[in-house]
């Protein structure tokens, strides 16, 4: 590989330069952000402010910034000035605390039209930040295949073509890291940001980002799914995005204090040591311990989010895939994460598509991904599942929305809306791994029925009733997708709650706002809309808040310190909250309290919410679902759980005999229930988030929270007059 | 001996005799591991879980320490 390697590294063509004072991190800031416009292959650097640090924090909250700033009213996910954004924020890059190393990346999506954020680990983040960047933002198009390299040790940044790199990441990582690194020491110094061909030729692109682990010699990689990032990163015709920096240490943040950060980190890794292992076994099962459970609460899409469980469950749940492991001292995806959520199986020799015989490492597979592209789809083969999540990764190719849309395509086979005719021979029939493959490569290489598939389910409900005359209220229903993007894999039927979690989002349907289905449907803590409203208020603006500063959420409340069953709000886990405001102000020498992160989180969420305003979207009308979401669709759907629905007709609708009425007169009456309630939800929660009764925070809101500048209250006037 | 009935989480549950806390973990399928459980309003330690009747009438919480996925 070496001699090829260097073959390709001769090949590059640098077509800018720019070098720069290396700097150094101040108090989790480096103070600038790096700039690449690459229609005109410029490279600057811009000063962050004071007030983008106290209005913005950073990581996704820098991305919506820098992205407001450089698109217009009327841009396009495809436009040259659409940009893909890149920030860790401040408490990133700290080895202390488990899950210190998110990255967060905003673009403007190719399935919503409006900005996607989506978290992801691997070393970029935290590396581009010590190599002297709060954030890169990349704009414009390039005329060739390029790499953007940021050299942190040597204070350079390039953009080269590349014209003989493969572009598939689990090659490309390899590759890249390989030119890259001085020796085999130095690649855990190199991280890649990368797409793949399926990215290219899908809306459904997500990005790779890597790490190199030093035990296993072979690069890692974590993804940035949701939204299509990878499509633009690709549209861009940016091959990778690579950064280097050597010498990592404990300190490199440069923390304001820390001696708080790194006895907060201790209290953490205490508690995982003695809890994981009768807690959520995270350490030797990852998240696909959740399977099992999500089956037992009747929350496992299945066959389409018809239905929430399968007596097939078991055979993936996570007692299957912890021996499948190659479980390593470290499986973490930055530096000091003890929690080591994230599991490779290595070895796997790959059965269908372009490298089939290749025995290759899979990283995961994640809850999400066997929810997604397995029990959604009625398949419950272990090995499959693993290829199938290589393919999506290396391809470039969101695992989650590809397992939600190849539901929808299975359910609209069952339902006649598809054949062997429309499909181009596929059999798309529930549980047929090997038409999942090929659609998965057709995806991948951008032909046949795969190139209409990668449009994702929105586009896909119009095509199918404008060419295959689909009945459109049924795929309206059946199409898990609202704002256009996919949903992520828990059914929410029986939580109110849950169905506000995803409707009322800003980017669409992902779980990483709130997950309150325990809380609404099991434990019954919410019994009214204001109760229900304060839940859609506090999680999404509480769980915002690790995005801005570069956290992931599983440290939060996936292990839980002994005695938090005792305190007051079980559910928030307050130690931890506590801790969150010793790691900022440990970091950052400010001092805020728990309430001030509800309210840093509140401004980003809000100018989140205006921006989606901007680019024609974020009112009521959007924040719409599918009746899928609410209620059964189907009679088999509804005959299903007859007893529970039967019930619910007499205690709540007060129908004394169900059974004198026909399944589907039983459906309209739930259906009409259900619908109405939602809509007393969203009345609730836009009160209680400042917005009015269409959705739009008010101006009150915008100055309560510092966000009033002209541009955005010039947005908000447009639509409240 | 009649059925026993008590409340789950605020709501009417009913079975053909008492049953240990375990064993109404079971019936609800709550196996979610990380779960406290009140006993007309005082909690149950997990080692008491196989030990502790529920009586006709009494008010269970099963309260599932999460709020994340």
């Amino acid at each position: 590989m070496e001699n090829a390697v260097q073959d390709m590294k001769k090949a590059h063509k640098i077509i800018a330069e720019f070098t720069y004072e290396k700097g150094q991190v101040d108090r989790g800031y480096t103070n600038r952000t790096l700039y690449v416009d690459l229609s005109n292959n410029r490279v600057e650097s811009r000063p962050v402010t004071e007030d983008m640090k106290e209005k913005f924090i950073g990581g996704r909250g820098f991305g919506l910034w820098l992205l407001w700033n450089g698109v217009k009213d009327e841009t396009k996910w495809n436009d040259p000035e659409n940009e893909v954004v890149i920030s860790a924020g401040p408490i990133a890059g700290i080895t202390t605390y488990p899950g210190s190393g998110k990255s967060l990346v905003v673009t403007l999506s190719p399935l919503t039209n409006v900005p996607v954020d989506s978290n992801v680990g691997g070393y970029f983040g935290p590396l581009l930040k010590f190599a002297g960047w709060d954030a890169i933002e990349v704009q414009g198009k390039a005329k060739s295949e390029v790499v953007v390299f940021i050299d942190g040790k040597e204070g350079k940044v390039t953009i080269e073509e590349a014209p003989e790199e493969a572009i598939n990441s689990h090659i490309l990582g390899e590759q890249l890291t390989e030119i890259y690194a001085d020796n085999e020491e130095d690649k855990r110094s190199i991280s890649v940001v990368s797409a793949g061909e399926g990215a290219g030729h899908t809306l459904l692109g997500c990005l790779n980002f890597s790490f190199y682990d030093v035990n296993r010699k072979y690069v890692r990689y974590k993804q940035a799914g949701r939204g299509g990032i990878g499509t633009v990163f690709r549209d861009k015709k940016v091959k990778a995005i690579v950064v280097k920096y050597p010498n990592v240490k404990g300190d490199s943040n440069h923390p304001a204090d820390w001696k708080k950060v790194a006895d907060t980190g201790v209290r953490l890794h205490k508690e995982i040591h003695t809890y994981d292992q009768h807690q959520c076994k995270m350490r030797t099962t990852g998240t696909p311990y959740l399977v099992s459970i999500m089956n037992d609460y009747d929350l496992l899409p299945v066959k389409n989010f018809k239905y929430g469980s399968s007596p097939d469950a078991m055979k993936l749940a996570g007692t299957v895939w912890t021996p499948r492991y190659r479980l390593g001292k470290h499986d973490g995806c930055w530096y000091g994460c003890t929690l080591m959520c994230c599991k490779t199986v290595d070895d796997f020799e790959l059965k269908t598509g372009p490298y089939k015989g290749d025995k290759v490492a899979i990283d995961g597979p994640e809850y999400e991904t066997i929810g997604g592209v397995a029990t959604n789809c009625n398949i419950f083969d272990p090995d499959y599942t693993l290829e199938c999540n290589f393919y999506c990764d290396t391809y470039g190719i969101d695992t989650i929305s590809f397992g939600t849309m190849l539901g929808f395509l299975m359910e609209c086979w069952e339902a006649g809306v598809l054949d062997k005719e429309k499909t181009g021979g596929l059999e798309l029939t529930w549980g047929n791994v090997d038409a999942a493959m090929e659609l998965l490569h057709q995806m991948g290489a951008g032909y046949g029925f795969g190139k209409l598939a990668g449009l994702g389910i929105r586009k896909l409900k119009k095509h199918f009733v404008e060419h295959f005359g689909a009945d459109e209220h049924f795929l309206n229903d059946i199409g898990m997708e609202a704002k256009g993007l996919e949903y992520s894999e828990y059914v929410s039927k029986e939580s109110l709650a849950q169905q506000g979690g995803y409707g009322l989002t800003n980017k669409g349907p992902q779980h990483d706002e709130a997950w309150l289905i325990f809380m609404d449907m099991v434990n019954n803590q919410l019994p009214t809309f204001e109760d229900k409203a304060e839940a859609l208020h506090y999680f999404p603006m509480f769980r915002t808040w690790f995005g801005l500063n570069g956290l992931c959420k599983l440290p939060w409340n996936d292990i839980q310190p002994g005695d938090n069953k005792t305190t007051d709000e079980p559910h928030k886990v307050p130690e931890h909250v506590q801790n969150y405001v010793d790691l900022f102000n440990g970091v950052t020498g400010r001092s805020i309290n728990k309430e001030d992160i509800l309210t840093m989180s509140e401004g980003v969420y809000n100018f989140q919410r205006v921006f989606n305003l901007r680019m024609g979207y974020g009112t009521r009308k959007h924040d719409a679902i599918p009746y899928r979401s609410m209620g059964p669709v189907t009679v088999e759907e509804y005959e299903s759980r007859a007893d529970r629905y039967d019930r619910q007709l007499k205690e709540i609708l007060g129908i004394a005999d169900p059974s004198s009425k026909t399944t589907e007169e039983k459906i309209s009456l739930l259906r009409k229930h259900r619908e109405q309630q939602y809509e007393l939800l969203i009345d609730a929660v836009y009160k209680r988030r400042g917005w009015t009764s269409d959705g739009v925070p008010t101006m009150e809101t915008l100055k309560r929270l510092g966000i009033d500048y002209p541009d955005v209250v010039r947005i908000v006037e447009k639509h409240i007059g | 001996m009649g059925n026993v009935m008590i409340t789950v989480n605020g709501r009417p549950f009913e079975c053909e005799e008492s049953l240990s806390v375990e064993e109404l973990l079971g019936r609800c399928s709550f196996t979610y591991p990380l779960i406290v459980v009140r006993l007309n309003g005082k909690s149950v330690a997990q080692e008491d879980f196989s030990r502790v009747m529920i009586q006709d009438g009494d008010k269970v919480e099963c309260i599932h320490l999460v709020a994340g996925g």
